[in-house]
C-alpha cells in the first residue's frame, strides 16, 4: 500500500518533469543564445570565435586568455571572474572586469552559452 | 671665446627642446574617446586618461604598433609611446564601439 502511494508520487512527479523540461530546454536554448551574441560582442577578440583562447588580441598577453572549451571551473566562477576581472581572482589581469558594462542577465547568458562550448566536465570546488 | 660656448650651449639646448618628444592627452568619456583622429610625431606619448566612472581598457591590434594597457579606472590614466610611423587603430576592450585612429608621422 506505501510502496504504491510511493510510485504514484513518483510517477506525477516523473509525468511533471517531462511536462516542465522542453520549456526549461527552450529557455536554456534561448538563454544561450542571448549569451553567444554577447561573447560575439564583448569575448571574441581576446577568446576566439571558437572560444578556444586564439582570439585576434590573444597575441598580447602572457598568459594568454583562457580556453573556455577546456575550463574545468563551475557557473558560479565564471560569473564572478566575468563580473570582476582575472586579477581579483589571481588570475590574468588581462582579463577585464565587466561588472559595470555587462547586466546580471547577460552574464547569466554568457555563461550559458559557455556550457555549450565545453568540452569538459565542469569539476565543483 | 666664453661668450661661443655660451652660444653653443643655448643652441644645443633650444635644438634638444625643439627634438624632445611631446605628450598628447586623449580622453574617454561617455564611452567614446575625446578625438577620433590624433596625429603624433614617432616618440611621442597618448596619455589615455579615464573621464567616466567605470574601466576602460584601451589595446590596439595594429601592425604598426600593438599593445594593451589594461583594464584602468575613472581619474586614472595609462600611457603609450608611439615607436614606428603608421596609422594605429586604437580601442576599448570592453565598449567595442569605441574606436580612434592615431596617425603616427616621422619626425
Amino acid at each position: 500500500m506505501r510502496l504504491a502511494h510511493t510510485l504514484r508520487w513518483a510517477g506525477w512527479l516523473v509525468a511533471l518533469a517531462a511536462a516542465f523540461s522542453p520549456a526549461m530546454g527552450q529557455n536554456a536554448q534561448a538563454s544561450a543564445d542571448n549569451g553567444a551574441a554577447v561573447y560575439q560582442r564583448y569575448c571574441v577578440t581576446c577568446h576566439g570565435a571558437k572560444a578556444d583562447g586564439a582570439g585576434a588580441a590573444a597575441r598580447l598577453f602572457k598568459p594568454p586568455p583562457a580556453d573556455l572549451t577546456r575550463s574545468t571551473r563551475p557557473d558560479e566562477y565564471k560569473q564572478l571572474i566575468i563580473r570582476v576581472g582575472g586579477e581579483p581572482m589571481g588570475r590574468s589581469p588581462g582579463m577585464p572586469p565587466w561588472g559595470q558594462e555587462l547586466s546580471e542577465q547577460q552574464i547569466g547568458d554568457l555563461v550559458q552559452y559557455l556550457r555549450t562550448v565545453s568540452t569538459v566536465k565542469t569539476v565543483r570546488q | 671665446m666664453r661668450r661661443s660656448v655660451i652660444l653653443s650651449a643655448l643652441l644645443l639646448s633650444v635644438s634638444a627642446v625643439l627634438a624632445a618628444s611631446s605628450e598628447h592627452v586623449v580622453g574617454q568619456k561617455n564611452k567614446a574617446f575625446s578625438a577620433a583622429t590624433l596625429k603624433v610625431k614617432v616618440g611621442d606619448t597618448v596619455s589615455f586618461r579615464n573621464d567616466d566612472p567605470f574601466f576602460h581598457n584601451i589595446f590596439s591590434l595594429s601592425e604598426v604598433q600593438s599593445f594593451d594597457l589594461g583594464s584602468f579606472p575613472q581619474g586614472q590614466s595609462r600611457k603609450a609611446t608611439f615607436t614606428k610611423p603608421g596609422t594605429v587603430e586604437v580601442e576599448c576592450a570592453i565598449h567595442p564601439q569605441m574606436k580612434m585612429v592615431i596617425q603616427v608621422e616621422k619626425k
